[in-house]
């Protein structure tokens, strides 16, 4: 009984750590962005204060069943993936779940959101929210390819398909994934840029071209929902990776507060540096069309998955 | 194994889908999608089945599709060395995630129009075999172990070695498991927990307002305009396949028979018209049978 307590404890602590560290980072970015553009910028909290005022609306219309759904899908599939995930490796506090579940049920249930969001900006009949729907899952059958091809090079080279088994064998053999399948590692790098929905990729919720996109219709308490869904989402991506290429962080040996604190610390540092990549490159490119988008993800990552999955193999 | 489930869920959500549309033609008379569409207030029952259906075509979890796909992802990845299917096959779900959207939109979700006003809900008999496939279809997400068990038992009076399975639990050769029941569970909760504080607080207040009430930029559409999408719906898709396309079976048809036309073009010359080529051909088919004579042609 108070092993349940500790994991239950657990799963609500490491949610709220996502969530947090999640709008922090956008924060910071929104920070940063806003330096590299020579202003200065809000605080670095302001992610923070948007949901308080957004949570703090009341909602006066609602546009059907679909539309109350949507931002509850995108929590589900936030709040899932995070179950799943390893946070430190093999930490007493942390394991929620990552026992039962592997990395392919990972890459269906990242979908599980995007899906949500697009039966709830379906309904509200907005011909805006339609075609940001289109191009966003047009964009996200572009991104999905090299991504699953770097998965799958690094399920046959290490003949696993567990988050745990694939960190544990970072940690015993030294070497990190990134070093060890490079095109793996790029194809995954630049399927990321495409998940973030940072320029050049930012058609889907292009505010100028589309009010907004698949978001438009949604305000007030849902809008908050689905902003702290994305932060979880942003902050799951960014340990999956870690986990993955960077050698994940914490000692599978020592699970005393010291060694957790600086598990997580190592933690934040190595998802903030990748993080940096895709923002970094948004600062400097401006928009793609879809097609555009479909056929880049198309070219060269797809090239580069198609190489790490035969160096995988042999 | 992974590939018997797959079919049987394949065929129960088929066959709900199918149902889904014969439910609607039968109530609105007709299924073009640019004439139907925003359905889902009048047929909620209808859209519900056709919801489960294609997140179990998709392959998403929590539902049976993905057991089958899970299944079928390990075999392929432990057991064989096809890692090109296994791409072809990842590709093809999330591609199928994608037109799957299109049956949902172009028929249950996006602007009603004033044509469809009069269509209800399908009847009875047809709302319940449709319930009943989604129902199988849940279970079987939640509890795989019920299609196992059969599946299982016909393999081994087939001859096949004994396969292990489990009730709610997924495990692959490897070791590595993937526990449904604790995936339903947790999607379950946060999906209780999430929906009470969002929606159920607040509802007394909020009003239900139409799909012509929404904001484009500004401007407010009148009752007559019409905001349908569903032409070309995937028209950067296309775009983006677009050398994909230039080269269609029915160029190849046509050059192919442009070809045999050519080459009959040219034997045809043999019939010139003329009396004395006619002649000509005579003596010299005369002087190879004279040349040929002793040879193994003419015995």
């Amino acid at each position: 009984m108070e092993d349940l307590g500790l994991k239950i404890f657990g799963a609500i602590l490491t949610t709220f750590m996502a969530f947090a560290v999640g709008m922090t980072y956008g924060g910071i970015v929104r920070k940063l962005t806003a330096r590299v553009q020579n202003r200065y910028g809000p605080p670095v909290y302001q992610n923070f204060l948007d949901l308080f005022k957004l949570q703090s609306k009341k909602t006066n219309i609602a546009h059907g069943f679909m539309g109350h759904m949507a931002p509850v899908w995108i929590i589900i599939a936030a709040v899932t993936v995070l179950m799943f995930i390893p946070i430190l490796n093999g930490n007493l506090w942390f394991p929620n779940l990552s026992f039962h579940g592997d990395l392919i049920f990972l890459l269906y249930m990242m979908v599980f959101g995007s899906l949500g969001m697009a039966l709830g900006a379906g309904q509200t009949g907005n011909p805006n929210s339609a075609i940001g729907v289109t191009r966003g899952l047009s964009q996200m059958v572009g991104y999905e390819i090299p991504f699953v091809l770097a998965l799958v090079a690094l399920m046959i080279q290490y003949q696993t398909t567990s988050v745990q088994d694939l960190t544990q064998i970072q940690h015993d053999t030294g070497v990190w994934n990134a070093f060890a399948n490079p095109f793996a590692f790029l194809a995954a790098l630049l399927a990321s840029l495409g998940m973030y929905r940072y320029s050049p990729f930012d058609i889907v919720g292009a505010p100028a071209e589309l009010a907004s996109g698949p978001v438009s219709e949604f305000g007030g308490k849902y809008l908050g929902t689905m902003m702290s869904g994305g932060a979880v989402f942003a902050f799951i991506k960014l340990t999956l990776y870690v986990h993955l290429f960077f050698g994940g962080a914490g000692n599978p040996d020592d699970s005393g507060i010291l060694a957790t604190l600086t598990g997580i610390g190592i933690l934040l540092l190595k998802t903030f540096l990748l993080y940096m990549v895709p923002v970094f490159y948004g600062w400097i490119n401006p928009r793609y069309r879809t097609e555009q988008a479909i056929r880049y993800f198309w070219g060269w990552p797809t090239a580069l998955g198609i190489i790490g999955v035969l160096w995988a193999v042999y | 194994m992974a590939a018997l489930f797959l079919a049987v869920v394949h065929a129960i959500f088929k066959g709900a889908l199918f149902m889904v549309v014969g439910a609607v033609e039968k109530q609105a008379g007709t299924t073009d999608m640019t004439k139907i569409s925003g359905l889902i207030r009048k047929m909620p029952f209808t859209f519900f089945v056709a919801l489960v259906s294609i997140i179990a075509l998709a392959g998403v979890p929590p539902l049976g599709g993905f057991v089958g796909k899970w299944m079928l992802y390990e075999a392929l990845i432990t057991e064989s060395n096809n890692y090109f299917l296994v791409i072809v096959i990842f590709f093809s779900s999330t591609a199928a995630f994608l037109y799957s959207y299109r049956f949902l939109f172009g028929l249950f979700l996006g602007q009603e129009e004033k044509e469809t006003e009069h269509i209800k809900e399908a009847p009875i008999s047809m709302i319940i075999p449709m319930m009943v496939l989604a129902i199988l279809l849940i279970a079987f997400g939640a509890f795989p172990g019920l299609l196992f068990d059969p599946i299982a038992n016909g393999m081994h009076h087939l001859g096949f070695s004994d396969v292990n399975w489990n009730m709610s639990v997924l495990v692959n050769v490897w070791g590595e498991e993937s526990n449904m029941g604790y995936i339903n569970l947790s999607i379950g909760v946060v999906f209780v927990i999430i929906f009470t504080f969002l929606t159920i607080k607040g509802y007394k207040g909020t009003r239900y307002v139409g799909t012509k009430d929404i904001s484009t930029g500004g401007e407010i559409p009148t009752e007559n305009e019409n905001l349908t999408y569903q032409m070309d719906y995937f028209k950067p898709f296309e775009r983006a396949a677009a050398p994909l396309y230039k080269r269609s079976m029915n160029k190849i048809w046509n050059d192919l028979g442009n070809a045999i036309e050519a080459i009959f073009d040219f034997t045809r010359k043999i019939y010139s018209g003329n009396g004395q080529t006619y002649a000509l051909f005579v003596v010299i088919f005369l002087v190879i049978l004279l040349i040929f004579k002793d040879t193994w042609f003419a015995k």
